[in-house]
């Protein structure tokens, strides 16, 4: 690069030939899944218009832009849709937060201890086998119609993933390292503390990640069977007044909650395992 | 540092060492005798080196001597004293750095004495990291993280972290086996500079002929099935070692030597 050997032409041309893209290759990406994204509401809205399809089974795009600007507008002036907003909210992060207790606590007793390995991780592996949804009646009958029962549901559905994943972490150590540990005598919690701990953390993010997902799962599916004040009654009472755009509306908060979950979760594995490259 | 009576005396001492392994999932017992009567003495401040094929348990004698493998049979002795694990006297390198990616390179190199000692004891000793670490020519990357390190710099950074426990013998298992040929080259002058300034007692474990000449005052030949030494072969070349010698008669004699004793001398050796 440095050198000033002049270039024949004919190399420029098999440069330019070589590096040649295709349009779609050219094209910004956040213009591609704008452009698609157009598409599909413009089938839709033409789907709706011709096929003469009721409003009260499937509104068109303009009908739940109407919904979503009423449901935001109530939200941030504080309506209703705020209340069963925050209460939802609460019930995510603590659902949230104990299922990433109990999965670490569970996931180290698995991955750190051959008796756990050996005793424990079967019964996990079963619980996970089952529909985990189809537990939310005894929930409810167990924790009442309150808070509690949404956020035991929560829990419960997404403890698996952080479990298996600080399992997995905590027995994935280098062997190499294992074996720097043990001729330094370090004892067992020195080894698990200071390099099978810090070894699993990219693995336990993972499974926070899907824990942040599954946890909106949980509250939901606690709603429905339980009632209360969240986002999931009203999505059921909207429902069963065939409000779908409301509904539609509503699940959109739902998304936007469970993605908040998720990206603080992934600011936090960031500060954690930047070492990570 | 420690009472030394037997000063001239071996260090170290192997007799009659066995390790035989169970050969895992088969049906019957299988077992494998990956070392056999291994017997070997060294003084303070002589360097060894285990060479031989891979397989031929060169790395399961000095696991042995390291504490991290228990032998079927036979002796080992530090200083009179038998050894049954791993022991602050003895440090060791792997031939992958294994640096933890998450400290910066002084947590890295503190490591063994905040196991051993706590984290004070590792705090105090910081003064004495970065002496190694000016040493190995990695001062100015105390702080950085081990991504941010060639493979040469890593491995340099390993042997400061086996060497700030002061340990008595340091054990090397193909410790520049990872590293391209140039960069390898460059490790052994450096590392027999470092070892010959501390008078380290060492032993390394190495399938090059050349490095294990290169850097060690005796070289034992191993012959794998069962594990053994053929042969101990003295090295008599002038300390400190340069390149140079490496293109040398005297040094040739001695490759010849033990290529002629790992391949057999009727396959022509093909380095003249």
């Amino acid at each position: 690069m440095t050198d000033k050997e002049t270039v024949d032409p004919e190399v420029l041309i098999a440069l330019a030939e070589n590096e040649r893209k295709t349009l779609i290759e050219r094209t910004p990406q956040w213009l591609l899944v704008l452009l698609f994204g157009a598409a599909v509401v413009t089938v839709w809205h033409m789907a709706v218009t011709y096929s003469g399809i009721s409003q009260l089974v499937l509104p068109g795009p303009y009908q739940v832009l109407q919904d979503l600007i009423f449901t935001l507008n109530n939200l941030f002036t504080g309506g209703y849709v705020a209340h069963a907003t925050w209460i939802t909210l609460v019930e995510v992060v603590f659902g949230f937060l104990l299922a990433s207790a109990i999965g670490l606590t569970l996931g180290m007793i698995i991955g750190a201890t051959t008796l756990g390995r050996k005793a424990i991780m079967p019964y996990v592996v079963a619980i996970n086998t089952m529909p985990k949804v189809a537990f939310a009646p005894l929930f409810v009958a167990w924790f009442g119609f309150g808070i509690e029962s949404k956020i035991m549901m929560a829990a419960f559905i997404s403890f698996f993933p952080v479990t298996i994943n600080t399992a997995a972490g905590l027995a994935a150590t280098d062997s190499n390292m294992s074996m720097l540990f043990k001729s330094l005598e370090a004892n067992r919690w020195q080894t698990l503390i200071k390099l099978q701990m810090p070894y699993a953390t990219p693995y336990i993010f993972a499974g926070l990640k899907l824990a942040a997902v599954w946890s909106v799962i949980g509250v939901v599916v606690g709603e429905y069977m339980g009632g209360g004040e969240g986002l999931g009654e009203l999505v059921r009472v909207a429902a069963s007044q065939l409000r779908v755009g409301r509904v539609f509306a509503q699940i959109l908060l739902l998304s936007l909650m469970g993605l908040s979950v998720f990206g603080f979760v992934t600011l936090l594995e960031r500060y954690f395992v930047r070492w990570r490259r | 540092m420690h009472d030394v009576r037997s000063d001239g005396d071996a260090i170290l001492r192997l007799d009659n060492v066995n390790k035989h392994y169970r050969r895992a999932r088969s049906g019957q017992a299988d077992i494998i005798h990956a070392a056999k009567d291994v017997s070997f003495e060294l003084e303070r401040g002589q360097m060894a080196s285990l060479v031989g094929a891979s397989g031929c348990g060169k790395s399961t004698v000095l696991k042995m001597i390291a504490g991290l493998i228990p032998p079927t049979g036979g002796e080992i002795t530090l200083r009179g004293e038998a050894l049954t694990g791993p022991n602050e006297h003895i440090g060791i390198m792997f031939q992958q750095p294994t640096l933890l990616p998450w400290r910066s390179v002084m947590e890295n190199v503190l490591l063994p004495i905040e196991i051993r000692e706590g984290r004070n004891a590792a705090n105090a000793a910081r003064e004495r990291a970065t002496q190694l670490l000016e040493m190995a020519g990695l001062a100015e990357f105390a702080n950085a993280v081990p991504a941010e390190l060639s493979g040469g710099m890593a491995q340099r950074a390993a042997i400061c972290r086996m060497l700030v426990t002061q340990p008595e013998i340091l054990l090397l298992d193909e410790p520049f086996g990872a590293l391209d040929e140039f960069t390898r080259e460059q490790m052994n002058v450096e590392f027999e500079r470092i070892c010959r300034s501390r008078e380290a007692t060492a032993i390394i474990v190495t399938h090059s002929i050349q490095e294990a000449i290169f850097l060690a005052d005796s070289v034992f030949v191993m012959s794998p099935r069962p594990g053994r030494i053929v042969k101990r072969i003295d090295i008599d070349l002038p300390r400190p070692r340069t390149p140079d010698m490496i293109t040398g008669n005297r040094f040739n004699e001695y490759v010849r030597e033990i290529h002629d004793l790992l391949f057999g001398s009727g396959e022509g050796a093909s380095h003249d």
